[in-house]
Parts: C-alpha cells; structure tokens; sequence
C-alpha cells in the first residue's frame, strides 16, 4: 500500500514551519508515520519536514548537570553517544532495543517520544530517567514540560501547537537503573517494557505496555532499594490504579502482562540494587 | 498536487527525477532509475527487502517519500563501485547458500556489508551479526547460512560450497556441494522476478476489499473513483461477470464442494478482505486511492469463524456461507479398517487428546504479482507471475476467460519464494481482466496486509485423537477425528483441503497399526482461504501418532525412544493400515544415529543440574516419514513431469522444464543430473523454465517432487540422445557405438583413443556431414529429445477397502529438540534442533542441507510466533509481518543435521524427495520438548502456537 496524496514542505525557520503546519503533521525520521501513512491509518494534507529548521539539530549536547538531546537526533547517533552509554545505560539499552539497525538510523528520540505510543521504548527510559521535553510555540515562546505530564492517551500527548525541541536528561552521578522489556523477539515490538532508576530522592519506575498511556510510579526515599518485594509491591499497587485502562490483545490478556511486569521488575530490582 | 525535481547521487552518478511527495523512493529508484533490486516486501518497514544505503547508513527505502532523498547519496547492490567489502560479501553469499528465492538477498547483503563496514577488521560474534542483520526478513534459508557466509566475509569462517571450475576432475556431479548458478545473478540483485518486467505505460491494478466477514452486498458507490484523473477502469463483480467465470478449482475430487465464487464477490462477501471492485489505473497511487473511495454498503449476515461448531441448515441458514450445500462441511472423508472399537475396549491404555494447530501461513518475502499483457488484434495473452504452476495457470485462465490455451503464454522468472502457496490461481485474474477490457499491459502485486487477510492460510487443524495400547506400549488401535478450517475455501482460491486428508491418511505414521478409523471434516468459515502449505498435512500426522506416543510413553513409565522403536515398522516394503507403501527406508536408523548425535545421557544430565537451578529444559526426539510426490486424481497434481533435452549445433546443452525454480536450486541440481548423465561438460548445459511455450507441458513445483520427476525426466531423455550421439561418434570413429564412451564432454572411442567434444559431434550432426551421414542409423536425426517420468509407485485404482497410493515416495528421518522455557514467562527458546535424514542418493548436500534448514525455522515460526488469528466478527488480528510475528533471524536456533542413504528405487539416481523435513517434524519435536522442560509441572503441550502468553497459559492451567 501507498500514501495518500499530500504536500510536502521543508520550512527552514520556525515561524514557516509553525504556518505550514497548520494544515500538516511533523516528519522527523518518519520510521511511526510512514507505516501509517502507507497503511492509510493516518491521512495529512502535508507533511512538514523538519530536517531543514535552522534552530533544530542532531545535537548531543552534555552539560554538568543534564544531556540535551536535539530534536533530530536519531537513534543510532544517541548509541553512539560515550556519555550516555556510560552514565545513562538504562537510556542507551532501550535504546539499543528499539527497531533494527535500519530504523534505529533514521527514527529520532524525539519522534519515539512524540509518537507517544505506550510502550515506546524511548519514552519509557525517559519517564524513569525524569527527563524534561523542551517544546517552542509559534511565537519562539518555549516552555519545558515534566515528561510524565506529557502524555495524555493513546498516540495522544499535551503538545498544544507546539514542536518538541530537544529533551533534558538530568545527570545525576550515581543513579542507576536499568531498562528491560518483554518481546517476543529482540528488536520486535514489546509487549511490555519497564525501566526503572533509582537516584537520591527515591526510585522512579516507567511501565508501558499495559495501559494506553505509560504508568510511572515513583518511590520515595527508598532507603534499601534491595527490600525488593515491597518495592516491588508498591510499584504493582500503583499500576493497578490504572486497571481501567488495561487492555487485551492477541499477545496477550492485561493479567498477562501484568504478570510481565512483576517479573520484569522482579528481576530487575535486585540489579538496580546491587549497582547502588 | 506539485511536483518536485530532486537530484540525489545514485551509486557514484547525478541522477534527477520528478517526484511528487507521496511517492515512496523504492518506487522511484524502481520505476524511474531502474534500480530493480530494492523491492517491496511489506507496507510498515519490517521485512528490509528495499535496504539501500543513504548517505552511508543503511535504510529502509520503502520507508522514505522520495522527496526527501534530495542531495542525499544512495547506494544500492547494482552499483559500478561497489566496496570491496560488499564484493566479499557478495561471494560469500553464493559460496555458502545464503540465499535461496533470493527476493530479499540485496536488502540482506547491503545490511551485512554496512555491518562489516562499520566494524572494519574486527571478529564479529554471532550477536553482533544478528543485531545486524534483523531488520531484514529471510523466509527461505533459516537464517544460518546467512550468518555463516558473513562470517566468510569476515575471514572467520570456511565456505560451504564447491565451485564447478574447482571439480572439473570429478566423476560425478551428483552428491557434490556445487555452489548454485541462481545465485550469480540473485546477489547482484537481477533476480528475474515479475515486478522487475514492468514498462512504462503499465496499467495498475488495486481491489476495493470487503470490511465485513460475512454480508450480503447492499449497494456499491463508485462514483468517486470514476471521476478521478488516471482511473481507467473500475469494474465491480457483478458487471465482472460478463468477462470471466468461477475461479477456476485445482482440486475437484471425491465429493468436495466447490463454491464456485468469482474472483469479484458479486453479490456477498464471505470474508474479510474479499475482493468487491477491480480498479485500474495509471499508477499504483491513483489505483489505490480511487480503491478507497468506493462505499459498499452491506447487510451484515451471522459470523462464524469456529470449525467445530454445528450449523444447522434448517434453523439457521443465514449462517452457512453457501446456502446452496446446506452445510458448511466442504468434504467429509472417513475410513476404517480392522477392529478399531473391540480393541479400544479391552485396551490396557487408552489415550486420548485434543491435539490441533493454530493458522498461519507460508509468507514469502513476494506476494502474489503478476503482469498481464492482452494483444487483442493477435488475440494473444502474455502473463507473467509469481506462481509455482506456470502450466495450471495458463488453464486455469483459459478456463476463466475463455481464451484457447494455445494463445495464452505464462511466464515464470525468479518465484520469491512460494512453499505450496503460489498453487492456486486467484488475485492474478485481476491483471488479466484488466489487460482484457483496458488493452493495455496491467500489473497487479498484492500488498503484504491483502496477503494478510485474503492470501492462503494454512494448518488450523482441530482433532480428537485416541490411540489404545497394551502394557508393553504397543499401539494396537488408534483413532483420528479431524475438523480442518478451510476459511473460505481450500479447492479453489488454494488447495490447502488435501493438508487434513494427508493427516487423516498418514496419523498411523511408520507403525504397524492394523486398527484404525478416521474421520476427517474440512469445514468452511468466514476466514481467509485455505492453501497448501510445505508439510501438506504429513505435519498433522506427525504430530497425531508422535504426541500420542509420548503421553503412553509417559504413562507407562517407557523411554521415548523405546517406545517408537517398539512400534516402528520393521521391514520395507511396508502398507499403512490406509494404504501408503513406504518402498524403503531408514527409521529406526535414523531414530538411533539421531540419540547419538545428541549425546542424549548428557543432555539428560544438563537438564537436571539446569532444573536445580531453576531452569526448565526440555529435550524430545521424534522419527518422521516425508511423503513425496503427490498426484491426486481430480487435481492438477498429475503424475508425470516432462523435460525437452536440446543439444545445439555448437554442443551446448539446454534442459527446458514445467519444474518452477522458486529458490530450491533447480538450475545447478539438473545440470549437475543432466552433466552426469548425459556424459557432458557441466558448464555447457543450461537450465530454463517457467515458460509455457518453450517446454513441455509440465505438473510444476509441490509436493518435493523434482528430485524425482524432473530428474526422471532427464534421465529419460538422455536415455533417447545417448544412442543417437554414440551412432554419430562411431560413425567419426569408424568403430562401433558400443566402444563409444562420453564423460565430462570427451566422447571417445574405447579402440582408437579418437576423441572428439560434443561441440564437433553436434556440428557433424547438424551440418558438416550432417545426419544423413551420421545418424543415418539412428531411431531419429535429431539431436532433441522429450523425457518424460511416471512415477511407478503411484496406484489411482482402489483396493478393496478403497486405498490408493497417491505419494510414490517417502523419505524419512528424526528430528530432536532442545529448548528452554521461561516458567515466568512462558517463552521458549530454541537452543538446538537436531535431524537425521534419509533422502536417498543426495544430489546437492548443500542445497539439500539448506532446504531442511530452511524448513525447520517456517515451521519453528509458525509453531511458536506466527499466527493468522481472527476476532468473533471475522475481522484479522494481523495486518502486519510484525503483527503476524515472522520470525527474524533471532529466531533461529542452531541446527545440526546428519544424513543416512536408502537409495530410491524409483530412479536409477536414486533421490527421494526433499524440503519438507523440519515442515513435518518440528512442531511435533517442540511441542514435546516444551512438555518435557515443563514436566515438573505435568504440563500437557497438545496444540499450537506455543507463544509466551499461550504457553503460560498451560502452566497456570496445569498448575490449578
């Protein structure tokens, strides 16, 4: 199958990207919107590169205290990031689990985070990683948004007209935590993932897969990290706050992957642990 | 809607086109720089056939609008400058049978040699190769060789094949690992596959396909597409019908009923994804959007998609999908012989289960493509296809359009892969119509999502299965009740029906069960349709008798292995109690080479010190039979294959077959057969096919019956040559034709020592003195002969109790398993699968090998990952390869496979057939092992798929 017809547009400023869109959607890497767009599940009347806008880059940028990652970083780019892989290794996992070498070389950070499906990798590292989106506005007003505020459904998140510019990695020595997932095969969708860090305030774990947004809960002042079941127990009560929204399918019933999570969690607790 | 002028580099060159946004660069590069090596696969960028490097970084071009390549630089396998690297690469390939169809080759190559660029110099692990090359779906090869032939091209590994020019000496062809003549051209990327035959000025085909399982046809609007610019034509079935008739059925034999459907539903739909309105357009975009403007309004009728259930003709005719049979039930065979019910009764054990298997499918990397081209002044139709039945098409058209078989030419290039699913004519009407009312040349290629919900399902078999038995664990009656989902139909849009009648008739496997009753139902539903599948059934049987085996092995505290061996046949020639003659055989070798091979007392002990730890491995070893050759009175399986042998006047040899390459190496095998046979130089003999008009009428590629017939076939027609060109060369020699010898291209006298090539023979034969004077004793002046193959073992008259012997042949061999099972989890992970086989004489171990590897991961696939599943509305869950779960090259285990020999006696070769080994056995083998890792917990494993989420569903069920 084939698109729909569309335009297309590759605005190098903001302000032409901001009017452009008003009738379009983003491309980024494309590696979510192409399967649809070619599937006919999404229909756009034009679509908006944004690989041209100056004020947009690939750029890693590693500052004392965070790593901003640019609005056009692909995936592959972030792997081969030293800093990440040293200091955030959860972040560098997920990302080494998402797609396959191909996709991974065009599909962005932030297009995974836009994309806002529920068992995004990337969105789920950056939940437990506390990570902040950077957005801009037509007007060059930018403000930052808390990532566990930002989705809001199913493929829905709070961009409000908005472009995701970069995204804030606080860098915290250390945090550990660890990223794992359940798929049938590696590099294929997951059915569930978890990624959970634990740091000086308390520990905080993302969990995607189960409902139709990622479910975060965090822990504080998780004094001994290795009293597993209890941690363990907290995280399973807050996710089960969500129950409403479990959903079924072919993979499998939500008390699956229920059951998922706890051995995810179960497994990874006591290495987060034993990094501390 | 703008166009824009992009110019990108294209493998060292400047290239412009104009493109407009929405179109995809694989197109492009297709269609407007022809790059014909980048293909499409699937719609959502998993399977990787259109891998291309963009400015130094491999992508999937399917994935990318055109528009946005501009300024980039594009490297695909056809380049003039290539690295050294993807050369290697490349060579390795071929030298290692890492390909076998070839349509995803170039995707996989440029994904290898980026990988070994990257890591210029460095020893690359099994993991890091994986990682690598998982963006890119293989349906033939199973993944090892692959990951063998980087290695290759890495300096870590040996190749695997022989080259021709390094065996001139040999004194056979047969039974050397000859490395393939497909794979020159396939690793280059100019596989000769439909899509590639495109010309500018083709029409498009696109279908506007039923959202409703099961619905009468209301009303259909097509107003919208007629009116948009570049629509030719859109044609609904009922205004079809003028054109065309029923699809024509490949199966019309005991009392099955046939649905007789056009390829249109014309006036309701019996499934989702069904056919309503034809489109034909300028490009495949138009096609496709003027396919989705067209409103069809439907009456929804009840839904059934379970096989089991019973359906009332009286109280609820609604629910049956042809009214017109009063049931559902498409054939109903049953069978029985001996005292099946006194001894059921006085039985010291009886066993009895539910044992069945989910719906999948074969899924080659190329759908369904064809290309029709309609010569109305002439009269004549020319399509070319993606099928394994160049010469059943062609009657299937004629059939359907009333066209004189003598003007219809189909043609065959490279197949991308088939495996039993390309045995039918449906969807390839569509381009024929087209040609036929748009006179113009009109392509049609299936998306991978039509593939997914109107393309052949196979397998979903739901039995009963009871087997008695007496202390000592013999089985002494055995019963099968089978109910197969047909889906729509399994005679006409495919011929999947025969799959349950094999495993009704072939359940008491190679042991000597004198009782036994089966009843056998193939039923219809509002699914997709139902088609052969690699296996064909014979997998059912395994999996019937193997896991009924096991569970009295269990019970009656015997070894696994002991207790087939008690049972097993034990002398050949042996009749099944249904009337099966396996001719010869190795079995209860196989079974024993194969518990060596797997050094089964330490693996035993791994598995207890690995369940102390808390890990559950399992291990299991089953024998199997592979019937080969199938003919069917009423089919078009027929039982004969035919070959035209040339001999040109330059002493070239040609071998013109009806057989269709579809990846299984036919190219080299029968040159490598018609060089021994013949006595000529192996690189003067040609092979071609999948072409109507240049060979003899030929059954096509099922049922693992090349390795016979074709061969046969050739062995047949030189038996013909050989007199002629020793009469000729004795007439040279001035001796006589008995003292002429031929081998490796020398014919030479044994007397004189004169020896002249086939080059000086053919040109004496043909012009200088010419056949008057040099073959003026021969039965015939020409150097052209037909062969032709009956298979002796095949018998179409019944017995008294009514058994034929449709299979002539039947290999055989064992098949083991090592897996692991993640209680928690329930996933399995396939550490190793072992086999033992004999084919008989083997012609190409290495293609031999690849075939049997290639068949254990489908089958592996299909028994753990894929799933074609259905919601109660009939609607497909899977839309997608990843959806659908096809297994990428994390799913391959290792394999080991070790060979026995029992010569064939049906040709004076000596090979049986072969392909369908792991096909048969590896369901059986997995299920067992799973059972066996999940002992512990008294797990029964009776049905598939065995996927994380159903397996762990047994444990909790057994654990209750």
């Amino acid at each position: 199958m084939r698109p729909a017809p569309y335009t297309f547009e590759e605005p190098t400023n903001l302000t032409q990207a901001f009017v452009n869109l008003k009738d379009g959607m983003p491309i980024a890497g494309g590696q979510n919107l192409m399967p649809a767009l070619r599937m006919r599940q999404i229909d756009t009347p034009c679509l908006v590169s944004l690989e041209k806008i100056e004020s947009f880059s690939n750029d890693i940028l590693v500052a004392v205290d965070a790593i901003q990652i640019g609005a056009l970083t692909t995936i592959s780019e972030l792997l081969n990031c030293a800093v990440i892989e040293k200091e955030l290794p959860w972040l560098h996992t997920a990302a080494s689990k998402l797609g396959d070498t191909q996709v991974k070389n065009l599909a962005t950070l932030v297009g995974n985070v836009c994309w806002s499906d529920p068992r995004a990798n990337m969105s789920i590292a950056l939940l437990a990683s506390q990570a902040e989106i950077k957005v801009v506005n037509e007007k060059r007003l930018e403000r930052s948004i808390p990532i566990r505020d930002f989705f809001t459904g199913f493929q829905e998140n709070c961009l409000d007209d908005e472009l995701v510019s970069s995204i804030l990695i606080p860098r915290n020595s250390g945090d550990v935590g660890i990223y794992d997932e359940f798929s049938r095969q590696p590099n294929d969708l997951a059915l569930v993932n978890i990624c959970v860090v634990n740091n000086r305030e308390g520990l905080t774990a993302a969990i995607g897969g189960t409902c139709t947004t990622p479910i975060v809960a965090t822990l504080e002042h998780t004094d001994n990290v290795k009293n597993n079941d209890s941690i363990l127990n907290r995280i399973i009560l807050t996710l089960e706050n969500y129950a409403n929204q479990f959903a079924t399918d072919q993979f499998g019933s939500s008390r699956y992957k229920l059951e998922l999570v706890r051995v995810l969690l179960k497994r990874a607790l006591p290495i987060v642990g034993e990094q501390l | 809607m703008s166009s824009h002028s992009i110019s990108f580099q294209l493998n060292g060159e400047s290239h412009t086109a104009n493109v407009t946004p929405r179109e995809l660069l694989t197109d492009v590069l297709r269609d407007k720089a022809s790059i014909k090596s980048v293909r499409f696969g699937c719609e959502e960028g998993a399977c990787g056939s259109c891998t291309i490097e963009m400015d130094g970084r491999t992508v999937k071009s399917c994935m990318i609008p055109a528009v946005r390549a501009n300024g980039k630089s594009i490297s695909t396998i056809e380049g003039s400058d290539l690295s050294e690297i993807t050369k290697k690469v490349q060579a390795a390939f071929a030298s290692c049978h890492a390909l076998q169809c070839g349509y995803c080759t170039s995707g996989m190559i440029m994904s290898a040699a980026n990988l070994l660029t990257k890591n210029s110099g460095k020893t690359l692990t099994d993991e890091e190769i994986k990682n690598g090359i998982a963006g890119n779906i293989c349906r033939c090869t199973g993944y090892n060789n692959i990951v063998h032939a980087i290695k290759v091209a890495n300096g870590q590994a040996e190749p695997l094949a022989e080259s021709e020019s390094s065996l001139v000496q040999s004194d056979s062809w047969i039974g050397k690992p000859l490395q393939r003549r497909e794979d020159k051209r396939l690793v280059t990327g100019k596989g000769r596959f439909v899509d590639n035959y495109g010309e500018h000025g083709d029409l498009h085909a696109a279908v506007a396909r039923s959202t409703k399982a099961h619905a009468k046809i209301l009303n259909i609007n097509t107003q919208v597409a007629e009116k948009m610019s570049g629509v030719r034509r859109v044609i609904t079935g009922a205004e079809a019908k003028k054109y065309w008739q029923p699809l024509a059925p490949t199966m019309e034999l005991l009392d099955l009923k046939l649905p007789k459907r056009y390829a249109l539903a014309v006036d309701k739909v019996v499934f989702y994804g069904e056919p309503v309105v034809l489109v034909i357009a300028d490009d495949p975009y138009i096609a496709e959007d003027a396919a989705e403007s067209i409103k069809i309004q439907y009456e929804d009728l009840p839904v059934n998609t379970d096989p089991t259930a019973i359906i009332s003709a009286i109280d609820e005719p609604e629910r049956l999908l042809y009214p017109e049979w009063k049931t559902n039930t498409q054939v109903e065979v049953r069978f029985e012989h001996g005292e099946v019910n006194t001894v059921f009764d006085s039985a010291d054990l009886v066993i009895e289960e539910k044992i069945g298997s989910h719906r999948y499918s074969a899924m080659p990397m190329e759908t369904r493509v064809a290309r029709a081209d309609y010569d109305k002044d002439e009269d004549h139709l020319i399509i070319r296809a993606s099928t394994q039945i160049a010469h059943q098409m062609r009657m299937a058209i004629g059939q359907v359009f009333g066209i004189p078989e003598s003007r219809i030419e189909v043609l065959a290039g490279d197949v991308g892969g088939g495996f039993g699913a390309k045995l039918s004519v449906d969807s390839e009407y569509f381009a024929v119509l087209g040609t036929m009312l748009c006179h113009k040349p009109v392509r049609w290629s299936e998306t991978r999502t039509g593939w997914m919900h109107a393309g052949p399902g196979a397998r979903d078999y739901h039995t009963t299965s009871r087997a008695a038995f007496d202390r000592n664990g013999t089985v002494i009656a055995m019963e099968t009740d089978i109910v197969a989902d047909m889906g729509c139909d399994g005679a006409e849009r495919g011929c999947g029906i025969g799959m349950p009648l094999n495993g009704g008739n072939y359940a008491p496997g190679p042991y000597t069960i004198e009782n036994y009753r089966t009843n056998i139902r193939c039923v219809v539903t509002n699914k997709g349709p139902y088609n052969a599948y690699r296996g064909y059934g014979k997998d059912l049987a395994n999996m019937l008798i193997e896991r009924l085996l096991d569970q009295a092995a269990d019970k009656l505290e015997i070894d696994p292995v002991e207790i087939r061996k008690r049972n097993l046949l034990t002398k050949y020639p042996f009749q099944l109690v249904t009337g099966p003659i396996i001719e010869n055989g190795t079995l209860r070798e196989c079974l024993e080479k194969l518990a060596k091979n797997m050094k089964l007392p330490e693996l035993r002990k791994e598995q207890a010190n690995a369940l102390r730890e808390g890990r559950h491995l399992g291990l299991a070893l089953v024998p199997y039979i592979e019937p080969a050759g199938a003919t069917f009175p009423g089919s078009t399986s027929q039982n004969y294959e035919s070959i035209t042998l040339r001999i040109a006047a330059d002493g070239s040899v040609h071998v013109i077959t009806g057989i269709q390459s579809l990846g299984q190496g036919i190219e080299t095998v029968y040159a490598q057969v018609c060089a021994d046979q013949l006595g000529c130089g192996i690189e003067d003999v040609t092979v071609s096919w999948g072409d109507t008009k240049a060979s003899p009428f030929g059954s096509g590629t099922f049922s693992s019956r090349g390795a016979m017939f074709a061969v046969g076939a050739i062995i047949n027609a030189t038996e013909k040559l050989l007199p002629r060109i020793k009469i000729g060369a004795s007439v040279i020699f001035e001796s006589d034709p008995s003292e002429v010898t031929i081998k490796n291209g020398i014919i030479s006298c044994l007397k004189s020592e004169l020896a002249i090539s086939f080059k000086e023979l053919a040109f004496a034969a043909y012009v200088q003195p010419g056949a008057e004077i040099i073959l003026a004793d021969a039965d015939s002046p020409l150097l052209e002969a037909l062969g032709v193959y009956r298979h002796p073992q095949v018998n179409w008259k019944p017995d008294d109790l009514g058994r034929m012997q449709f299979y002539p042949a039947h290999a055989n061999g064992a098949a083991g398993a090592l897996v692991e099972v993640d209680v928690e989890t329930g996933k399995v992970d396939v550490k190793k699968i072992w086999m033992v086989a004999d084919h008989g004489v083997i012609l190409n171990p290495l293609i031999l090998q690849g075939q049997i590897k290639g068949s254990i991961v489908q089958q592996l696939g299909g028994t753990i990952y894929e799933n074609l599943e259905y919601d109660d509305e009939g609607k497909p869950l899977a839309n997608t390869l990843k959806e659908y779960g096809m297994p990428t090259v994390w799913a391959a285990p290792e394999i080991e496979i070790d060979h026995l020999v029992s010569k064939s006696p049906s040709t004076s070769v000596g090979a049986k057939g072969a392909g369908e080994d792991g096909s048969i056995a590896t369901s059986t083998v997995l299920m067992a092992a799973v059972e066996d890792a999940l002992r512990v917990h008294n797990v029964k494993v009776m049905s598939c798929p065995l996927s994380p989420f159903k397996v762990k569903e047994m444990i909790e069920k057994a654990m209750e």
